[in-house]
């Protein structure tokens, strides 16, 4: 189950758990109260309450019954209706003769013409026949008692009712329950899920991004928003990430820089060695030549110098091999690095040179020499492509200070800059292509890296990163600590990268621009 | 459709069920002729239970619905007859009636208005000449009775929506008037079962007085 599911499960359990203790609660609560309401005694209690209404109506009925024999008998003895004295009678009742005149009056007041249904009676009446003659006896009904009446008759129709639809009523009262805690379920799910698609999201773009890694793309970033957990969680990501992409490459880097050291330092091993005995070999033969052909000496003379002169030029090129596979040790001392880009500014005569400097730089901790002679030459590389002004910038940078120079040269070809820094690799006839490999080794010893891109002026724009002075501290803390397990790996096939990382180069950097095709002299300082 | 949400609807539909009606038993149903027409009488039994006994007693009317169709042998309703009693008790008089349409019988307890709404006698169905003699009819029979009627309902409606506002206003919705609703629903016919007559041929029906 995924854990959005899980999140979204976890809300309606929680918003469930007390709703369910809640409806048991008030089912049990609704079921007693209506129990109280409609229980048994109060149905008998009021149907007693109508037996009782229904007895007193029917003493009433009974007392109007004989007053009418008392009028049967009085009717009897007069004969006439009209001679009866009514004194007997009682005054509220009245007493009239059918279709006849109206013998005692009585005190019935408005009486309706029709019953109600199911009301008590408004009034009684009672008929008396005596002889053909007919009387009626009407008295109005107590009204204290109708009133009574009423009102235990309905309450026992209401309460028989209620218990008749005590399961209706009884649902009736659960459905508003029931309807909201199911929108609060509803709203409770739908919150869920909208939290939890807020937050599995980003988790999962974080594993996705993880298993990127994981498969060796360094490229991937989160790049979260906010500044929650998870926000701040995927930042340390990406900078986890990009702090490890630039150690990787660094690695792979000095792995490289190292094979092509080892390299360099067997090639100039077995070609110095021979040369001594050629020189040697050669001037021997011119020294002992014992014969006189004075053209043939001529020759010989010829030949030998020209012999001696490749082996002395070849005896340079030895050097220069050498020096690129020689480790050298780096002075490192702080120093503002803006200072540097000032004295290196000041040193181009021939060239107009622009600064764009922070003022917000820490200071550099590496070998302020090397690093001159390395923006030395990439100005002098730059003057050689046909660059007329240079731009030096600095700026911070996350991992230090970044110092940037660029020229409004020819530039390189967005092509071969990937390859730029590799050693073997020139576009000058005679070059040996060590320069900016010279370069990339001496900013790899200071822990920094090198980039080439095009720059504002047209040119190229070489940026050095170099760690600040705490960061190259504890880089060098780190790469003590963290080197030697990829030594390992480097010291099969080349020198120890904590040595490379000592390994200086004292020539200069080769510029390979190219700006009309023809070979310039090779511009390599050899020492 | 999955389990928990046929359980769910399952609960809804329970909760917003009206009151299930009580069904009388049909015990016999006599088609004959007689004047020229088709007639049938509908003996019935059970009609009523003690819920309804309970508030015939009290003063409240007791309702009865009849439901009849004739079919014929295609199963289509030939004709269709509804016929609605109301058994009421005069607590006062101590009559029992049995009202249906504008005619009124009284009798003097509510077991002798009892044995009389039970039986629908002389209802007639169809004129004879339009009676296919030959073919085979039906009759389908509901009955339903109720210890309401509309206005006993909206009484009962009334009273709870009444005493839930009472006690209650500080409510900002209607939660009595929403349970008085609930409540005042009543039944369908469709609640009640349906009985089926054995199938009969017109031509062979006696012929009586209706």
């Amino acid at each position: 189950m995924s854990l959005r599911a899980r999140l979204v499960l976890l809300f309606a359990v929680l918003t469930l758990l007390p709703a369910l203790p809640a409806a048991w609660v008030t089912h049990d609560l609704l079921q007693r109260t209506v129990d109280i309401a409609l229980r048994d005694e109060i149905d008998q209690a009021l149907e007693a309450g109508v037996r009782q209404t229904r007895a007193a109506l029917q003493v009433q009925r009974d007392a109007l019954g004989a007053l009418g024999s008392r009028w049967t008998a009085a009717l009897a003895e007069a004969g006439d209706p009209v001679a009866v004295d009514p004194s007997f009678s009682d005054p509220a009742v009245r007493v009239e003769v059918v279709d006849g005149p109206v013998l005692v009056e009585g005190r019935l007041g408005e009486v309706p013409e029709t019953r109600e249904r199911g009301a008590p009676p408004v009034v009684l009446r009672e008929r008396v026949d005596v002889g053909g003659t007919r009387l009626r006896l009407t008295a109005r009904v107590d009204p204290e008692w109708r009133a009574d009446a009423l009102r235990t008759s309905e309450s026992l129709q209401m309460l028989r009712l209620l218990r008749a639809e005590r399961s209706s009523i009884e649902r009736a009262f659960l459905v508003p329950f029931v309807v909201i805690v199911a929108l609060a379920l509803v709203v409770a799910v739908g919150a869920a899920w909208w939290l939890a698609r807020g937050f599995t999201r980003r988790v999962e773009r974080l594993v996705a991004a993880t298993d990127r890694v994981a498969t060796g793309d360094w490229s991937v970033r989160t790049a979260f928003d906010g500044d929650d957990e998870l926000a701040r969680l995927g930042r340390g990501f990406d900078s986890m990430v990009a702090s490890l992409d630039a150690q990787s490459r660094r690695l792979v880097d000095l792995e490289t820089m190292a094979g092509w050291r080892e390299m360099a330092r067997a090639l100039a091993h077995e070609v110095k060695n021979p040369l001594t005995p050629i020189q040697l070999t050669v001037e021997e033969m011119r020294e002992r030549y014992p014969g006189d052909d004075t053209e043939y000496r001529a020759l010989l003379d010829e030949c030998s110098r020209i012999v001696i002169e490749e082996v002395e030029s070849l005896r340079s090129v030895v050097g220069r091999f050498r020096d690129f596979a020689r480790p050298v040790e780096l002075d490192r001392r702080a120093f503002d690095p803006n200072r540097l880009l000032h004295d290196i500014g000041a040193l181009q005569r021939d060239l107009r040179v622009d600064f764009d400097l922070s003022d917000e730089l820490p200071a550099v901790h590496g070998d302020e020499d090397r690093l001159r002679q390395i923006l030395m030459n990439l100005a002098s590389n730059a003057r050689e492509a046909g660059a007329t002004s240079l731009r030096l910038a600095s700026a911070p940078h996350a991992e230090g200070v970044a110092l940037v120079f660029e020229d409004d040269g020819p530039g390189i070809p967005a092509a071969e800059r990937a390859q730029v820094f590799e050693p073997y690799r020139t576009g000058k006839a005679g070059g040996l292509g060590l320069g900016l490999a010279l370069v990339k080794g001496i900013v790899l010893a200071h822990d920094g890296s090198i980039e080439v891109d095009e720059g504002r002026l047209g040119g190229a724009r070489f940026t050095v990163v170099l760690p600040s002075g705490q960061a190259s501290a504890a880089a060098i803390h780190a790469s003590a600590a963290a080197v030697p397990t990829s030594a390992v790996e480097v010291d099969a096939s080349a020198p120890d990268v904590r040595a490379s990382a000592a390994e200086v180069p004292t020539s200069g950097a080769e510029h390979p621009q190219r700006g009309d095709g023809t070979a310039d002299d090779d511009p390599e300082d050899p020492r | 459709m999955r389990p928990t949400l046929r359980t769910a609807l399952a609960l809804t539909v329970w909760l917003l069920a009206a009151t299930p009606v009580t069904a009388g038993r049909v015990v016999e149903v006599e088609p004959y002729r007689a004047d020229g027409w088709l007639y049938v009488d509908v003996h019935t039994a059970d009609l009523l239970d003690p819920r309804t006994r309970s508030t015939v007693e009290s003063g409240l009317p007791g309702h009865c619905r009849l439901r009849l169709e004739l079919r014929d042998a295609r199963d289509e309703v030939a004709v269709r007859r509804v016929v609605e009693r109301v058994l009421e008790f005069d607590l006062w008089e101590g009559i029992a009636r049995v009202r249906q349409g504008a005619s009124e019988r009284a009798f003097r307890s509510i077991d002798a208005a009892d044995s009389a709404w039970s039986h629908f006698a002389g209802l007639r169905l169809l004129p004879w000449e339009r009676v296919d003699l030959d073919g085979r009819y039906r009759l389908h029979v509901q009955v339903r009775v109720e210890p309401f009627g509309p206005e006993e309902r909206e009484r009962v409606s009334e009273y709870v929506s009444e005493s839930e506002r009472g006690d209650r206003r500080e409510l900002a919705f209607d939660l009595g008037g929403l349970v008085g609703r609930l409540v005042g629903r009543g039944g369908t016919d469709d609640d009640a079962p349906v009985w089926t007559s054995p199938p009969f041929r017109p031509a062979s029906l006696p012929e009586r007085a209706p």
